[in-house]
C-alpha cells in the first residue's frame, strides 16, 4: 500500500496558527511534523524596555492566557530585584492566576475540544464538521450542544473574576512585583465567591460530566496520542511559606519514577526550527538566536525544548500526575479528562487561597531596579511549565528569554531528530480513514496548543528609534 | 484637530503651588547639556524647549511620567512640536521659565 | 436584539499577526455576546479559534465567502516580512496562504472592513520597535478605509456595538481617524473619577494607590475610550480603579509610544 502524506493546515480551535504533516502507511502514522507558522520576536522586542513594562507587556504574548505571562515576568522581575513578596500578595496573585486557569479549561474543553466529538449545529457555517464521526445520540449531542453555549456565561465570569482584583482581562493590570495592586477588600471577595460558587458548581455537575460523557463513546481515545510519557511541571499554588502546597511541586516523572526538577538542565534546540545561532543547543540565559525562515532543514517557528536533552509533556494531565490526582493514563482522553478535573482542583485552591486571606494594606511601593541584574521566573500555567528569563543592564532589560508549554508540547525536531512531543503522540496512531484523519486533530488538540505563546527569537541591539508623534 | 492641553486652566494655577515655581525666580538660561537634567525625576522639574524657548511640562496632562508619545522631557523638542502641532497654539498655553542659551 | 431588516450578511473574523486576545475579549462580552453573534446577527462562516471544521473545509468556509455579502473583522497585524510568510493561516491547494494574502483578497471586497484591537488598527504590540516581522496595520495592507477599533484588547460592546450599528444602520459615526465616536469620543481623563486629585495636585507615588495615577505615568490624558464609565467584564473594573495607570492601549502608537507603562520617583 502507497504511503500518504496528510496536511492539516490550519489546525483550527487553537490559539495561534499550526499545521500537522504527517505520513500514513497501512492506515498507521508514520512520521509527524507539528508546525507552528506564527512569529512575532517579542523577546527580540522587550530589549531595552524599561523592566517593569515587561510584565504588561508580556501578556500580550497570549490572549488566551494572558495572566501566566504577567505572573512569569513578575516572578522573573522579583527574583532580579531580590524580592520576596508577602504570603498575602502571592495568595492573590494566585487567585488571579487561578482565575485564568479556570477560563481556559473552560474554553478549551467546551470551544475547542467539544466540536472534535460532538456534530454542531450544521446550520451554522462556523459550526459545520469536517468529518462523520460523531458517535453520541441525539439527545446526548444536543445536550452538549446546549452545554457548549451555558458554558459561556461560566468562562466569562472567570474573566470578571480576574478583573475584580486585575482592573480587565484579557491583559490584566493587577498582577504585579511584591503581589496585586489592589486591596482585597470585602466587596471584592464577596462577589469573588460569589462568581466562584457558580463555577465550581458548572464543574462539578456539568463539563467533568460532559467529559466523561465524551469519554464513553470515543474509548479509543485512552489509547491512542500517549506519546513518550514524560512528564513536567515547574510548579504552581506551592511552597507558600506559611501554607506549603496547595496543588504541585516542581517536578517530573519519567521511566515510571517521579523526580525532583533541576531548572539547569532546561535547554532549547534549534536545529529544526527557523533560527540561526551559536550554539545550537544553549540554555535559557545564553540564547543568541535569529529568526532564518528559509533555513535548511527547518519546518517550525517552534523550538525544541528540553530537560536533559529529553523532550518532555507538561499541562494539566502532568500536574494531576505528578500531585498524584489523577493516574489513569497518558492519552489524548486522559489529558482532556485531566483537564477538566484540574478545572475542579485550581476551584478549590482558589476558594482555599479566599479563606486565608487578612485585610491587608497596599502591598505596593516605590520600586527602585538594580543596576545590573539576572532573574527567572518559573510557573506552571494552563497549558503546562511557562518560565520567563531577564537581565538588566542600566535599569533596561538587556535580555529577555520566555518558553512556554507549547515549546515543550508542540516543540519541533531536537537536534538528534527525535520528534517533539507532540509529533510523538501522532506517531504509530491508527488511521481509519486517511481521507478523514480525524485522530489528528484530536490529538493535537488534547494538548490544549498555543502558538501565539511559541514565538521567540533574540537578537542583539538596541531597538529603532521612534520619531512619529501623533496626536490623540 | 482638537486638543486636550488647552482644556486645562486648572491645571495651570497648580504651577503656583510647585515648589520650584514658590519663589519668583529669574528666567532660566540653560544649554542643552543643563536642560537634560530637567528631567522630570527624582525630584527635577519637566522642562523641554521649543525654538530657543523652555517650557514646564512638570503638571502637563499629556506629559505623564514626563514622556509625551516616546519624547522624553529634558530635551529640544522643536522638530517633534512642528511636526505635530504646528499651528494648534499650544505653547501660548504653557509656563514660560526660561531660554536656551 | 432588535429584529434586524437587513437580510443577514455573512461575517469573516481573521487572527492574523497577533495574540488572539480579541476573540477571547469577544467572548467575555455578555449582552450581547458571541451567542447573538452566531444564532442571531450574521452568518458567522469563520474563525481560527472557534471554526469547528479544520484544514481544507475550513479555508473553504473563508474563501467561499468571497462573491457575497461579507463583513471583514480582522485581528491582529499583518506581517510582510518575507512576503508575508512569517504569518501563514492555512493553506489553498497545497500552498501556504499568508496573512497578507488572505487579507487582500478578502478585504478587497467586503462589505465593511473592521479592525479589531491595537495589532490591526497601528500595528501594535505585533509591530513593537524593531518590529521583527515587518508588521502593518491593517489599513496599511489593504489600501482602503477601514473602521478602528483600538484597544488591547478590544472592549466585546465596542465590536458588537459597531457591528449592530453597521447592521441595522449602514454605518455610523467615525471620528477623523476612524474611530466611532460612540466609544472612542472623550479622552480618559475628562471622564475620569480620579479628575478631582489630578486638579487638586493629588497623586499616587506608588501603585494600589486611590489616587490620580498621572505621576507614575497615567495615559488617560492622551488616550480616548469611554472604559472609565463603561468599565470591562459586566462591567466590574478598569485599569485605573485598579490603581493602576492606563497604559494607553487604545491610542494610536501603543506599545511603543505610551512607554514607559509605569515609572517610579517622578517629579
Amino acid at each position: 500500500m502507497p504511503s500518504t502524506r496528510v496536511t492539516l493546515n490550519p489546525v483550527t480551535r487553537i490559539s495561534g496558527f499550526m499545521a500537522i504533516h504527517v505520513t500514513i502507511e497501512h492506515h498507521q502514522v508514520t512520521a509527524a511534523q507539528t508546525e507552528g507558522m506564527l512569529f512575532r520576536g517579542f523577546e527580540q522586542m522587550l530589549i531595552g524596555r524599561q523592566p517593569w513594562d515587561a510584565v504588561y507587556f508580556t501578556q500580550r504574548i497570549c490572549g488566551i492566557c494572558s495572566a501566566a505571562h504577567s505572573t512569569a515576568s513578575t516572578l522573573a522581575l522579583e527574583n532580579a530585584m531580590n524580592l520576596t513578596p508577602s504570603e498575602q500578595g502571592r495568595y492573590l496573585r494566585d487567585i488571579i492566576h487561578g482565575c485564568e486557569f479556570l477560563q481556559n479549561h473552560i474554553r478549551h474543553f467546551y470551544q475547542y475540544t467539544v466540536p472534535d466529538y460532538v456534530r454542531m449545529p450544521q446550520e451554522v457555517p462556523l459550526f459545520q464538521s469536517s468529518y462523520g464521526d460523531f458517535r453520541l445520540p441525539t439527545a446526548v449531542n444536543d445536550q452538549l450542544i446546549r452545554h457548549y453555549f451555558a458554558s459561556l456565561p461560566v468562562s466569562r465570569a472567570a474573566h470578571e473574576m480576574i478583573a475584580i482584583l486585575g482592573g480587565k482581562a484579557p491583559h490584566n493590570h493587577g498582577i504585579f512585583v511584591g503581589g496585586i495592586t489592589t486591596e482585597a477588600t470585602v466587596d471584592k471577595i464577596m462577589k469573588i465567591r460569589s462568581l466562584l460558587a457558580g463555577i465550581r458548581l458548572f464543574i462539578e455537575t456539568v463539563m467533568i460530566a460532559d467529559a466523561e460523557t465524551i469519554a464513553r463513546y470515543y474509548p479509543e481515545y485512552f489509547h491512542l496520542g500517549r506519546g513518550y510519557g514524560r512528564l513536567l511541571s515547574f510548579g504552581c499554588f506551592d511552597n507558600y511559606p506559611v501554607t506549603g502546597t496547595l496543588y504541585v511541586d516542581p517536578s517530573l516523572y519519567r521511566a515510571d519514577r517521579i523526580e525532583s526538577f533541576d531548572p539547569a538542565r532546561i535547554t532549547e534546540e534549534i536545529e529544526h526550527s527557523r533560527y540561526t545561532g551559536a550554539p545550537v543547543a544553549y540554555q535559557p540565559l545564553e540564547s543568541m538566536t535569529t529568526d532564518a525562515i528559509d533555513k535548511p532543514a527547518a519546518y517550525s517557528w517552534i523550538k525544541a525544548a528540553r530537560y536533559q536533552g529529553q523532550p518532555f509533556e507538561t499541562g494539566p494531565l502532568a500536574r494531576q500526575w505528578l500531585s498524584g490526582a489523577y493516574r489513569r493514563g497518558i492519552s489524548a482522553m486522559d489529558r482532556t479528562i485531566a483537564r477538566v478535573r484540574e478545572a475542579l482542583t485550581i476551584a478549590r485552591i482558589i476558594e482555599n487561597l479566599l479563606d486565608r486571606l487578612e485585610p491587608a494594606d497596599t502591598m505596593q511601593t516605590a520600586y527602585s531596579l538594580p543596576q545590573q541584574a539576572t532573574g527567572q521566573g518559573l510557573i506552571d500555567t494552563t497549558r503546562g511549565a511557562l518560565g520567563h528569563w531577564l537581565k538588566i543592564a542600566d535599569e533596561k532589560l538587556s535580555f529577555y528569554q520566555v518558553i512556554t508549554p507549547s515549546v515543550w508540547n508542540l516543540s519541533s525536531q531536537g537536534n538528534d531528530g527525535q520528534p517533539g512531543t507532540g509529533e510523538a503522540a501522532l506517531i504509530g496512531t491508527p488511521i481509519q480513514d486517511p481521507t478523514q484523519p480525524v485522530e489528528l486533530g484530536r490529538i493535537i488538540r488534547s494538548f490544549d496548543p498555543c502558538v501565539s505563546c511559541a514565538t521567540h527569537v533574540f537578537m542583539p541591539g538596541r531597538k529603532a528609534p521612534v520619531t512619529e508623534v501623533i496626536v490623540p | 484637530m482638537d486638543n486636550h492641553n488647552w482644556r486645562y486652566p486648572t491645571v495651570q494655577k497648580r504651577w503656583e503651588r510647585a515648589p520650584w515655581q514658590q519663589q519668583q525666580t529669574p528666567p532660566l538660561s540653560l544649554t542643552l547639556a543643563e536642560l537634560a537634567q530637567y528631567n522630570g525625576k527624582k525630584g527635577m522639574p519637566a522642562y523641554i524647549a521649543v525654538d530657543g524657548v523652555i517650557y514646564d511640562v512638570t503638571m502637563e496632562a499629556a506629559w505623564a511620567a514626563a514622556s509625551h508619545f516616546s519624547l522624553r522631557a529634558g530635551q529640544d523638542l522643536s522638530g517633534p512640536y512642528r511636526a505635530c502641532h504646528r499651528g494648534q497654539g499650544i505653547l501660548a498655553r504653557l509656563k514660560v521659565v526660561g531660554q536656551l542659551r | 436584539m432588535t429584529t434586524l431588516t437587513q437580510a443577514k450578511p455573512n461575517l469573516l473574523w481573521l487572527e492574523l499577526t497577533g495574540c488572539s486576545g480579541n476573540i477571547i475579549s469577544l467572548l467575555d462580552g455578555a449582552h450581547p455576546g458571541f451567542i447573538d453573534l452566531v444564532t442571531s446577527l450574521v452568518n458567522f462562516r469563520y474563525n481560527n479559534s472557534l471554526s469547528a471544521g479544520e484544514s481544507s473545509d475550513a479555508m473553504d468556509q473563508l474563501l467561499a465567502t468571497l462573491g457575497t455579502d461579507f463583513i471583514l473583522i480582522v485581528e491582529g497585524a499583518v506581517a510582510t516580512k518575507a512576503n508575508g510568510r512569517y504569518t501563514v493561516i492555512g493553506s489553498v491547494q497545497g500552498k501556504p496562504l499568508t496573512a497578507l494574502e488572505a487579507l487582500r483578497l478578502l478585504g478587497a471586497q467586503a462589505r465593511h472592513i473592521v479592525a479589531v484591537g491595537s495589532c490591526a488598527t497601528h500595528g501594535g504590540m505585533s509591530a513593537a520597535a524593531p518590529n521583527p516581522s515587518g508588521c502593518i496595520s491593517v489599513q496599511q495592507a489593504v489600501g482602503r478605509p477601514v473602521i478602528q477599533l483600538p484597544g488591547c484588547p478590544c472592549h466585546p460592546d465596542w465590536i458588537l456595538g459597531t457591528l449592530t450599528a453597521l447592521l441595522e444602520h449602514g454605518s455610523l459615526e467615525l471620528d477623523e481617524r476612524h474611530r466611532p465616536r460612540l466609544f472612542y469620543g472623550n479622552l480618559i481623563h475628562d471622564r475620569c473619577p480620579r479628575r478631582s486629585f489630578f486638579d487638586q495636585g493629588i497623586f499616587a507615588r506608588r501603585l494600589g494607590e486611590s489616587t490620580c495615577l498621572f505621576k507614575l505615568g497615567c495615559r488617560g490624558p492622551v488616550t480616548r475610550t469611554d472604559c472609565p464609565t463603561r468599565q470591562w467584564n459586566q462591567y466590574v473594573n478598569w485599569p485605573v480603579e485598579d490603581n493602576t495607570p492606563c497604559i494607553g492601549c487604545a491610542q494610536f502608537g501603543f506599545p511603543d509610544q505610551m512607554e514607559p507603562f509605569i515609572s517610579y520617583d517622578i517629579t
